[in-house]
């Protein structure tokens, strides 16, 4: 079955670009949005790769082509082997058994007029894995491994808070028996001390199950709590992939510095004193981008070169990969 | 000595639901002195958001004030009339919201709407008075090119650049209080840096206190000198941004603190270790301490008994049962304090 030797998930090369104005009774110019432009990365089996970046950066519209929520503009998709792009429409069901997805907004991801069994055993009906009584006991320990109880079986969703439903949403991803999971912001929509509930949770699942996870977040701290090692993205492109205490220890990209020093510490004395590095500007628009660096306009040591040609990831070592002409 | 510029007073505040009453804020104290920077810190449906409220006295039907007082400059907000606080919003307290997308008119420029505010409270300024004073104010806060960017739609602004506006429009009357409500939320780390970055800055610039609301430890340690921290509509604990942080005295506090990844720490990894259970109800709030369900040290007191402030030193007091002088000794904390009211 699964091949241990080579990572469970290859992107080479991913675009995803959006067909924006043209078209209609107005016309009008036609433009692209490069959401996702040119991304490479690779994850092994039982890691989790954390995916970091700001609002607009492509972060969840790669995790959402990956597993064909949208199709891709170009580059590859390798799963165990298979490019998941080139896979046609009819023959996707085995894959879609195999990876699976954990939404950001608990209240919009449940459909609020399906009990928690439906919502939980529609992937095990769908799938043919069991069915009848066998069926009801299996949502019953998925409900029990997520932290729930029996009775709430037969509960709608707004029976539930928002920590809750994240641990349903949680069952549903695991009711077929996934190797990825991909978790696009699975808590910034939950409060302070239920985060550390579900985050724990994430945990100890990866650890029985030996699930791999593509962790999607805009929380650094807790990408870099929950994850082996970090891609930070900016404009649809990798600045840096490392390890994450590497990353965090000795950022070189200059956008993940600035990232970094930007998190507010919980400790007044650290947070007064660090040094940080305030970004001027905004994230520029992707559509139809300038060519070279996407972070050139915002960036402390642009050159010329920078704004002539984007700079490929290249491995600094121990696999390090920085995107950048000048570190 | 500072002086006290604002006094809240066991301030309830419910809302009158058809289902029952919810009870939001369930008596609440603080004081704000002038000059100082306080920080409200709570998770969702802790009450912090209705305090602001209440002290601006925005709480619409079906919600009430049902008790106590908000002393400002010596004279209670809560006795008076809409008409007497419309003239001290703007003027004299003034508010930023969280979601700078929606605090601003999308059909009228900029100029517009600040114009309309800094006429509406100098009445004997003219447009072009007025024009000039938001363009003072634009640059104050760091937008550029305000002459040219004040004719634009909110649209044509970024979410940074709003809350930035936002700003300047709140400060435009020179108010003695400001309360920003989760100013940041909304926005991605490096624009919270500006604007946090802005704030501090203005702190200095700006002769206002500040009432800073929000639920990222990390914003509060990085500009409060008094911090608050609610639950379930209470305060459970408060102090100065050492108190709160280094020497904390609720098992909230500590709860809170220790849910959250310190970032920096590597090597061996860590565990989250959360707070159990969910926050409590507040159709049907617990009858003693709100956080008695979740506490790991919960007695039987907790359960039973509301708990009152016991007071640690002259900045630091919290609302826990076991710094009474019966309680065991648990932990760090501090045993045996006198109570305060």
């Amino acid at each position: 079955m699964l091949d241990n030797s080579k990572p469970l998930l290859e992107v080479n090369n991913l675009r995803k670009y959006f067909k924006v104005g043209g078209g209609g009774i107005l016309g009008g110019k036609k433009s692209w949005l490069k959401a996702v432009d040119g991304v490479t990365f690779s994850i092994n089996h039982g890691e989790t790769l954390g995916l970091v970046g700001e609002s607009g950066c492509g972060k969840s519209t790669t995790g959402r082509t990956i597993i064909r929520l949208y199709d891709a503009t170009g580059g590859e998709v390798n799963f165990d082997g298979t490019d998941l792009t080139k896979v046609p429409e009819k023959e996707l069901m085995p894959f879609r058994k195999r990876i699976q997805m954990i939404f950001q907004d608990p209240y919009a991801s449940l459909n609020p007029r399906m009990t928690v069994t439906d919502i939980i055993g529609e992937g095990i009906t769908t799938h043919n894995i069991s069915r009848g009584a066998e069926r009801q006991e299996r949502i019953f320990n998925l409900l029990m491994r997520v932290g729930l109880k029996r009775e709430h079986a037969n509960r709608y969703p707004h029976e539930f808070s928002g920590g809750q439903r994240q641990r349903i949403g949680i069952a549903r991803a695991l009711a077929v028996e996934p190797d990825l999971i991909v978790c696009d912001e699975p808590i910034s929509a939950l409060d302070v001390s239920i985060q550390a509930q579900v985050v724990n949770m994430l945990e100890d699942l990866q650890d029985e199950m030996g699930l791999t996870y593509l962790f999607i977040a805009h929380d650094l701290s807790m990408v870099k709590h929950i994850s082996d090692r970090i891609g930070v993205m900016y404009l649809g492109q990798l600045a840096e992939v490392a390890d994450s205490d590497e990353l965090y220890n000795h950022p070189q990209h200059p956008y993940t510095k600035a990232l970094l020093s930007a998190i507010p510490i919980p400790d007044p004395d650290l947070t007064r004193k660090n040094k940080r590095i305030i970004l001027q500007g905004d994230v520029p628009s992707p559509i139809d981008p300038p060519p070279g660096c996407r972070f050139a306009s915002r960036c402390s040591i642009a050159s010329e070169q920078c704004r002539r040609e984007t700079p490929v990831l290249r491995d600094r070592g121990a696999g390090h990969l920085v995107a950048c002409h000048n570190v | 000595m500072k002086k006290p510029l604002l006094e809240v007073n066991n301030i309830k505040t419910s809302f009158f639901s058809h289902l029952g009453e919810i009870q939001a804020v369930r008596g609440s104290s603080f004081i704000l002195n002038e000059g100082d920077v306080l920080g409200i810190v709570g998770e969702s449906g802790s009450g912090k958001s209705v305090t602001a409220l209440s002290i601006m006295g925005l709480i619409d039907n079906p919600g009430r004030i049902k008790e106590g007082e908000i002393l400002f400059g010596g004279e209670d907000l809560v006795k008076k009339s809409q008409t007497e606080l419309s003239e001290i919003r703007g003027n004299e307290i003034s508010m930023i919201f969280q979601d700078p997308m929606t605090s601003l008119n999308p059909v009228y420029t900029i100029e517009n709407q600040m114009v309309e505010v800094i006429r509406r409270h100098n009445k004997d300024m003219n447009k072009r008075e007025a024009i000039a004073k938001a363009v003072e104010m634009l640059t104050l806060v760091g937008i550029p090119e305000p002459e040219k960017r004040i004719k634009s739609y909110p649209h044509e602004f970024s979410g940074g650049m709003r809350q930035r506006v936002m700003i300047a429009t709140a400060l435009s009357c020179g108010p003695r209080l400001l309360i920003a409500d989760e100013p940041t939320t909304a926005l991605d780390v490096t624009i919270q840096a500006q604007i946090l970055d802005l704030m501090n800055d203005l702190k200095q610039r700006v002769n206002a206190s500040i009432i800073l609301i929000t639920h990222d430890l990390g914003v509060i340690a990085e500009i409060c000198d008094q911090i608050i921290v609610m639950y379930g509509g209470t305060v459970m604990e408060k102090g100065t941004a050492k108190d709160i942080f280094y020497s904390p005295q609720n098992p909230y506090t500590v709860g809170l603190y220790q849910s959250v990844p310190k970032a920096g720490k590597t090597g061996e990894k860590q565990r989250l270790i959360p707070i159990e259970g969910s926050p409590p109800d507040l159709m049907h709030p617990p009858k003693g301490c709100p956080f008695s369900p979740r506490c790991p040290h919960a007695m039987k007191v907790c359960l039973e008994k509301p708990v009152p402030m016991f007071k640690l030193s002259e900045t630091h007091s919290s609302a826990c049962w076991l710094l009474h002088k019966d309680a065991p000794a648990v932990g760090k904390y501090t045993k045996g304090v006198e109570s305060v009211g």
